[in-house]
């Protein structure tokens, strides 16, 4: 299973290091979630569907 | 020739053949005003078989179905967590670029602002040490 990711700065951070780990945590918040998300909804729905099934 | 006659005439094969026509006679009579010679009750046996039969295809269909709609739903949420995904890693790219173009861009950070932000990351990596990646372009998932 693929973890989420936190960008973290490097050693001796320059502005450009910092704009970029604000960039990429945002963006890996936004990934994560979706992920997340999605592996939510499919077992909702293969539960419901397995539901379905002994109906 | 009376029919006293006939029958006193017949040899044993003629009254085998006699009984076997009017048996075949009965038989198509009895057939033809409804009547039905079934003992062991195996018309309703076959009947019964087939309705559990027919049962059990309709709910083999609507498993087929809803199996189907399932692989359809989540071919349609495996695509919008795609779309997602290049969404943001786009967005993401261009602002990275524009960090890498920016003037003040290898501007070392302030060193009290530098070690207080990196010993804020080291302590979330202590409470998650498998999630941290340094920051780089191509690193948004």
């Amino acid at each position: 299973m693929t973890p989420c990711r936190l960008a973290i700065l490097p050693e001796a951070p320059t502005r450009q290091d910092l704009d970029a780990a604000y960039a990429l945590r945002g963006a890996q918040l936004i990934a994560c979630d979706a992920a997340r998300r999605m592996a939510v909804e499919t077992l909702i729905a293969e539960r419901e569907m397995q539901d379905g099934l002994r109906r | 020739m009376s029919a006293r006659n006939w029958l006193r005439a017949l040899t044993p094969l003629g009254w085998g053949a006699a009984v076997l026509i009017v048996l075949v006679v009965g038989v198509v009579l009895a057939r033809g005003v409804g009547l039905r010679w079934d003992p062991f009750d195996l018309s309703k046996r076959q009947l019964e078989a087939a309705e559990v039969r027919a049962a059990s295809a309709e709910k083999d269909a609507a498993a087929r179905r809803l199996e189907v709609e399932a692989v359809q739903a989540q071919a349609r949420r495996t695509d919008v967590h795609h779309q997602t995904r290049i969404a943001v890693a786009e967005a993401t790219a261009r602002t990275l670029e524009q960090a890498g173009q920016a003037d003040d861009a290898d501007i070392p950070l302030d060193e009290d602002r530098g070690d207080r932000l990196r010993a804020h990351d080291r302590r979330l990596c202590e409470l998650a040490p498998d999630i941290c990646v340094a920051a780089s372009a191509g690193s948004a998932g």
